[in-house]
């Protein structure tokens, strides 16, 4: 009699001692989670931001301007189609007149460094 | 004999046992009781964090609460060089990832006295992802706010920016800092044995309190147009810079405050420092012609004149014994009101001296010329305007043309703000009204009548006489199609090596619209621009600016539903 009640005693109390124990590990991994769930919505609310800054500046005025613009130029993207590629001898023709441009351009500055007698004219109002 | 050996055993052994346990308890009261207090705190020590909490700072909207300024999260880089142990290896990896010489780093890890060192602040997420990627030893990344700038270039000398300590440098960042700012908070919270945060409910809080947001006067849309206006003129004439004003005459609402050249905010580092300040306040210039309207107010107040009085205008010029005062163009006989309309020198100083000087500057201090308007902003100059018991003998025929006083373009536009509402000399201001985080309105800013100048009548025969101007005078271009204008030009020669300059002037023109219930006060004014005519330069860009603006103004009022429908 008196060893069934020591055991129930023992027993009881090792149940409860588990659940408190138990309660415990639940809680920290509730916090575990509680702090994962925050670090989620901070992200969120990170993100929120920054999409708050983009809308702010796709609606502010100088970006509308410049899309409205850059819609009536009438721009468009090139299709393979309208690309016209130069052979190898055509390419080197351009190089050879483009060097001769610029060389002609030097010796014409030169020249008229050389000759002028006097500053440019002045605008007059 | 058994029993007695026996007994003195088990006596024995109760003996050991019991001085053990005393021994225990002894040892359990001593670090119970006595050393308790010390190992509480170590303990607390290990488990307990303190963690500040950062205020954020309160953003900034225009006046139809788009944002100007806000707050984006960012990653800072710090190490602690007590706890990296390989640093060249260290260096090494970072000077690849933040394409920095490996010594900068070198460095900062010698500081061993340290435990805490920026490495970089506010980064971008290439960088954040490759120091993630890399793990290193004592190198660690804490989340920071940065202050960001959505309209870029724009209202930037008005709206100032920050540090990267988030602290106000320049413009109303500067002037409301302290209720931009906020406090800082602090959490204690538990941590585990690898000191991950534990959420807990039981210890120490101070909640941050986040800076109120501000609300201001300007029109995002009106200050885009000022500014885009005032940036082509700028180019287009080769001017040294400019600003424009824009002000509702009945309340003293600042809707736009432009400066060229400007800045960016987002990045100040890369423009001049001369771009951060906001010359509308911060410049003073002597005003010219558009000074008139001074002078023109107060004889009309005091009866001196009328419209309709005339005045010989000397053919161009006229010889005040000290010098020979010129006008741009001869004229002969004049009415007063079209001396202020043709802007004839002569036919202001004739009035001038009818006059008196001691009467002028009456209404001159009454104008708000010489002293600081209060405007909510820093950097803001008083002007100038000579002691009456220091006038030079030509002063008579200066002071009331706008030479020998100077002015900065928030007080001209203010001045002229007088007879577009009537005659009252209104408090200017930016900041509308201030909200807590969560938007609850903690101030409210109203208009606030600094005092009457002139009387009703004098402002609407001023009227009058400045519709004129727009209409056959010096200020044509500036007439609207749509809208009936008035307003006055300038053109101001600068002192140059201690003489008024033949080459380098400051031009001006000063308007409202519409002439009926004026709803815009638009003061323009360029630095050296050339053609130098303000009537030239200045009074096609109030045209635009006021054109554009109206329609915008006037498509707020549109039921958009009806024109989206038809």
């Amino acid at each position: 009699m008196k060893v069934t009640k020591f055991l129930s005693f023992v027993f009881i109390f090792t149940s409860l001692t588990l659940i408190y124990v138990w309660q415990n590990i639940h809680q920290i991994e509730l916090s575990y989670q509680i702090l994962e769930r925050e670090k989620v919505i901070a992200k969120l609310q990170d993100q929120n931001r920054i999409l708050e800054y983009n809308v702010a500046q796709l609606k502010s005025p100088a970006y509308l301007e410049r899309k409205i613009l850059a819609k009536h130029m009438g721009l468009k993207y090139t299709q393979p189609t309208v690309m016209i590629s130069r052979s190898e001898k055509e390419k080197q023709n351009y190089l050879n007149y483009t060097r001769k441009f610029f060389l002609w351009q030097k010796i014409n500055s030169l020249i008229s460094k050389l000759f002028s007698l006097r500053s440019e004219a002045e605008a007059k109002p | 004999m058994i029993d007695y050996q026996r007994k003195k055993y088990i006596y024995l052994s109760y003996f050991f046992i019991l001085t053990g346990l005393f021994v225990l308890a002894l040892r359990l009261i001593y670090l119970q009781v006595i050393r308790s207090p010390r190992l509480t705190k170590f303990a607390q020590g290990q488990h307990l964090l303190r963690i500040p909490l950062e205020a954020e700072r309160g953003n900034i909207f225009d006046r139809n609460m788009k944002p100007l300024a806000l707050n984006l999260p960012t990653v800072s880089v710090f190490a602690n060089p007590k706890e990296i142990s390989d640093p060249y290896a260290t260096a090494e990896a970072l000077s690849r990832i933040f394409n920095l010489d490996k010594n900068i780093f070198l460095e900062k890890f010698a500081q061993q006295d340290k435990y805490f060192v920026w490495i970089s602040r506010h980064i971008k997420g290439e960088a954040v992802k490759s120091l993630e990627k890399l793990s290193l030893k004592g190198i660690y990344s804490i989340k920071e706010n940065k202050r960001y700038y959505p309209q870029l270039n724009s209202g930037s000398t008005v709206i100032g920016f920050c540090d990267i300590d988030n602290k106000g440098i320049e413009g109303i960042e500067l002037y409301y800092d302290e209720k931009l700012r906020g406090k800082a908070g602090y959490l204690v919270s538990q941590r585990d044995a690898k000191r991950r945060r534990l959420f807990s409910l039981n210890y120490d809080y101070l909640s941050p309190v986040n800076g109120y947001d501000l609300i201001l006067t300007i029109d995002s849309v009106i200050q885009y147009i000022a500014e885009r206006e005032l940036e082509k003129a700028v180019k287009a004439t080769g001017a040294l810079g400019g600003s424009v004003v824009i002000v509702s005459p009945f309340s003293g609402e600042i809707l736009a405050m432009a400066n060229y050249p400007n800045f960016n905010p987002n990045n100040p580092g890369i423009f001049d420092r001369n771009n951060f300040r906001n010359r509308a306040i911060t410049d003073m210039f002597e005003p010219g012609s558009s000074f008139k309207i001074i002078t023109a107010s107060a004889a009309i107040e005091e009866g001196i004149t009328h419209l309709k009085e005339r005045f010989f205008c000397e053919n161009g010029a006229y010889n005040m014994k000290t010098h020979i005062l010129h006008d741009h163009q001869p004229h002969g006989w004049l009415t007063f009101a079209e001396v202020i309309g043709y802007s004839s020198n002569i036919g202001t100083v004739k009035v001038a001296q009818k006059l008196g000087l001691e009467r002028l500057y009456a209404y001159l201090y009454a104008f708000g010329i010489g002293k600081k308007t209060g405007i909510d902003l820093p950097g803001e100059v008083e002007g100038f305007i000579r002691p009456l018991n220091k006038l030079s003998k030509t002063s008579i025929g200066a002071i009331p043309i706008g030479q020998e006083v100077m002015v900065t373009a928030l007080q001209l536009t203010l001045a002229m703000c007088v007879i577009a509402n009537g005659g009252y000399l209104m408090k200017p201001y930016v900041v509308r009204e201030i909200r807590d985080s969560k938007g609850v309105p903690l101030q409210i800013y109203s208009s606030q009548e600094m005092k009457r100048v002139i009387s009703p009548s004098t402002a609407e025969a001023m009227t009058q006489i400045l519709r004129g101007v727009v209409e056959y005078g010096t200020g044509k271009m500036a007439n609207l199609k749509e809208y009936l204008s008035a307003g006055k030009t300038g053109t101001a020669q600068k002192v140059e090596n201690g003489v008024y300059s033949h080459r380098k002037f400051v031009s001006s023109f000063i308007g409202f619209v519409p002439i009926e219930k004026p709803r815009l006060v638009i003061g323009i004014v360029l630095d050296e621009p050339y053609p130098y005519y303000g009537g030239v330069v200045c009074a096609p860009v109030f045209k635009n600016i006021a054109t554009e603006s109206l329609k915008y103004l006037d498509s707020l009022s549109w039921d958009w539903k009806l024109v989206k429908d038809n």
